[in-house]
């Protein structure tokens, strides 16, 4: 494997190698939590803290971690950093914590934490890690909140926004109440949207390769003709 | 080094440490917590009545449900000057799910005055129940005489389940505080 | 596009999927006209013009979002005009589609909720799998699930309801009425011809009974829809009903009810029998018709919904793919096995529906259980004498 720049490390996971929309990693926590953006916020900043402390440890200590327990131990300090999370969100954004309910105990089982764990963080240094840990997180925090985005605008009418620490609704603005369609806030709707919204982020990437490629035979042709 | 003494030295040390921070973290976090469950049963309550409330103390002896399968909770509320005892009652209707509901009794008129859905998780027949009032239309009385009984309109088997638990309610609030064991 | 495996001989006839639809198209606008009649007769003028209308944007919106789907491959053929777009969408009747979301819909639905039903049931239930041919659940259906469980509480179905008063409770039917009266035959106030003709409020073109069933025979005999999968469908509803009818005390009464209410049988002669979502041989027509009749009970009786035609159709076609390569290409055609298997399977359904007669009310015929007086009671203060206790 060649060496990644730092950047690489970094913007891969965003949009090329998105972890839920390319690589359709660990969407089971995606369909169930993305029916507000409240949620989906909440949701993404715990994974993103998930991926950065479980990276930066397991880089830590990848020089001394024995070949025959490795996964049990990834997992068993998965576990501890997201119990860690759990309770700190139910003490401090107790209306967030109880909205999202036992997805942020299913953090543990994610498959993307545990992908990067084992594919990237116990072989590169750990600044790599924590870019990559980040880099990951965002992706998987934009992707929710595009979901998030199209299900609550369509399921609810617009979006409404609550402070996650007190629980007070910040703001509502509600444009498309009169023709909600409350199906895309429940399970059906939202596999619904999420193969759209799949079926569209497809579409654009051919469309981009096609005219890469279309770019490429241009500048070989203009090359050959040079050349004669 | 060994292998049998690199694992559990590894092993020790990585559990070691996690539960360190973990213990650290729950009891940071422990405090608030209880704040937030209070808060949350002072708002429960406080949707009941308009207004200040306040929560008194009740008698060990008067919170002893052993024989009143259906009653989890009884609290005492002032509120604008009278006192109320508060029931949070479940009902048992294995078919259509369980309701929890509050319902509080007026301790000088003996009235129910105010009933409340906490939460239900029922197929739809408890939805019925959701703002009605205990007071002024809870049941309908059908047909006349011998053969009359009363239900509310449209749920057939839930209401059944829910006078089970407001009757032992009832039965508890007769056996403890009537009578001026106020 | 699914292959004949029927075996040879072929006979070539004059008879294209073309003629067969048309076919079916009539049949449509008859039951169309039944309801249009109707609607000008027994409510007034507005809720007859939008029984027309609701018709009309169906069918144009579905096949203006069909066409939409074919202009990228037209763009790319050698002549495009628009007379080949238009030879595109007639051969692939999205229009059929349309007419019958409208028809399930009932008559006061809003001009927006049948645009959007009818993109999702084009788009999702039928474009997205491939076109006509090719899609697994009927896109009718999909289109009426969606508005079932949108739009469901804003529905007005129209006229009086069957009490006689003005429908004030948005999205209640005879159906959903009756299943909350715990399917007692007394609660039931619309007199027993009222229901068999259609004279409730119901969906637009599903109370018309006796119309349905001759309209039903007719396209039988000519051929356009399969009877044994509207007979099996039928027998299996009619039989778990009058087990569950045996429970009050008029069960042929109560079977007839529960046929005539509901859509099953606008659902059987229409929406199973469409040939492309349904298998292709005849053992798995007969399985296809019991088990959509056995989930339809099911989900009337055990089920939180009393609206179980639309849901036991869509689990069926799920089922057809597999019914079809179980049965496809065998050659025996014992009659013996075959009726040793639906016998056995019909018989494992009917004694599952001896269970639905738990819940039923039995309401005796001479307690009359309107209310008299709405005389509200209070509860009084608790005293030895008023308060009942429940022993268990």
């Amino acid at each position: 494997m060649e060496k990644q720049s730092k950047k690489s490390i970094f913007i891969n996971p965003l949009i090329k190698e998105n972890a839920i929309l390319i690589n359709l990693l660990g969407m089971c926590p995606v369909l169930g939590v993305t029916t507000s953006i409240n949620n989906a916020l909440g949701m993404g900043v715990a994974v993103i803290l998930v991926l950065f402390c479980t990276n930066t440890f397991i880089s830590l200590i990848r020089k001394w971690v024995p070949d025959e327990v490795r996964i049990p131990v990834f997992i068993v300090i998965i576990a501890c950093f997201v119990t860690m999370i759990e309770y700190l969100m139910k003490a401090f954004t107790p209306d967030l914590a109880s909205n999202l309910g036992l997805f942020i105990p299913m953090i543990t089982v994610n498959c993307i934490i545990l992908g990067r764990a084992e594919a990237f963080a116990s072989k590169n240094t750990v600044v790599d890690s924590m870019l990559d840990g980040l880099g990951t997180g965002i992706g998987f925090l934009g992707s929710c909140l595009l979901l998030a985005f199209f299900r609550e605008v369509l399921g609810t009418g617009g979006i409404s926004f609550n402070n996650p620490f007190t629980g007070k609704q910040l703001f509502s603005f509600l444009p498309l109440e009169a023709i909600k369609m409350p199906i895309f806030v429940q399970t059906s709707g939202a596999f619904m949207m999420f193969g759209l919204i799949l079926g569209v982020f497809f579409a654009i990437q051919l469309k981009i390769e096609e005219s890469k490629k279309l770019k490429e035979k241009k500048a070989k042709e203009n090359l050959a003709k040079e050349v004669k | 080094m060994n292998k049998f003494v690199k694992l559990p030295l590894f092993l020790g040390g990585v559990s070691l440490i996690f539960c360190t921070t973990l213990a650290i973290v729950v009891n940071f976090c422990k405090p608030q917590m209880e704040k937030n469950e209070q808060k949350k049963t002072e708002e429960a309550y406080a949707s009941l009545y308009e207004g200040e409330i306040n929560i008194l103390d009740l008698d060990e002896k008067y919170l002893d449900f052993k024989d009143y399968s259906q009653i989890k909770d009884l609290k005492k509320i002032e509120h604008e000057g009278k006192n109320s005892y508060v029931y949070s009652l479940t009902t048992q209707d294995p078919q259509s799910g369980t309701v929890s509901f509050m319902l509080g009794i007026d301790s000088e008129a003996n009235k129910v005055d105010a009933y409340t859905v906490v939460a239900n998780n029922n197929s739809g027949y408890a939805k019925q129940f959701e703002n009605v009032d205990a007071v002024k239309d809870a049941l309908v009385k059908y047909g006349d005489g011998e053969g009359s009984f009363y239900r509310t309109a449209g749920a057939t088997k839930t209401e059944n389940a829910m006078k089970y638990a407001v009757n032992q309610a009832f039965l508890h609030y007769r056996n403890n505080f009537m009578g001026g064991n106020n | 596009m699914k292959l004949a495996i029927n075996p040879n001989p072929y006979v070539r006839s004059p008879r294209s999927t073309f003629k067969i639809m048309m076919e079916l198209l009539l049949g449509l606008l008859v039951v169309w006209l039944c309801s249009i009649i109707y609607y000008f007769t027994k409510g007034n003028a507005k809720e007859g013009l939008f029984a027309i209308i609701n018709v009309l944007i169906s069918v144009l919106s579905c096949s203006l979002v069909e066409i939409l789907f074919f202009i990228p491959k037209w763009k790319q053929e050698a002549n495009h005009d628009i007379k080949s777009l238009l030879k595109k969408e007639l051969n692939s009747f999205g229009y059929i589609t349309g007419i019958i979301l409208a028809l399930l819909m009932p008559v006061g639905v809003a001009w927006w909720q049948i645009i959007i039903c009818s993109i999702v049931a084009i788009v999702v239930g039928k474009m997205l799998f491939g076109g006509f041919g090719h899609n697994i659940f009927n896109p009718a259906i999909v289109g009426r699930i969606f508005a079932l469980i949108c739009f469901n509480t804003s529905f007005s179905y129209g006229l009086k309801d069957f009490n006689g008063s003005e429908s004030i409770n948005a999205g209640a039917t005879i159906l959903t009425e009756w299943a909350g009266n715990g399917w007692d035959l007394h609660a039931f106030n619309t007199p027993k011809w009222d229901v068999v003709l259609g004279n409730y409020a119901g969906a637009l073109g599903e109370t018309f009974s006796i119309v349905l069933v001759i309209v039903g025979i007719i396209l039988c005999i000519r051929k356009v829809i399969d009877y044994r999968i509207c007979l099996s469908y039928l027998v299996m509803c009619s039989l778990s009903a009058l087990i569950v009818g045996c429970r009050t005390y008029y069960p042929i009464k109560f079977m007839i009810y529960q046929i005539c209410t509901g859509g099953i049988l606008f659902g059987a002669v229409f929406c199973l029998t469409d040939p492309v979502t349904s298998p292709t041989t005849p053992l798995g027509k007969i399985l296809f018709g019991s088990i959509a009749g056995f989930v339809t009970m099911l989900i009337r009786f055990r089920g939180s919904s009393a609206e179980g035609v639309a849901y036991s159709i869509l689990t069926v076609n799920m089922l057809t793919p597999l019914i079809d390569n179980l049965l496809a290409g065998r050659t025996t055609d014992k009659f013996k096995t075959k009726a040793i298997v639906i016998g056995a399977i019909s018989l494992v359904f009917l004694l599952i529906s001896c269970s639905y007669t738990i819940g039923v009310k039995q309401s005796d015929p001479d307690v009359n259980l309107k209310p008299v007086s709405k005389e509200v009671v209070e509860y009084h203060e608790p005293s030895l004498e008023n308060l009942e206790v429940y022993y268990e």
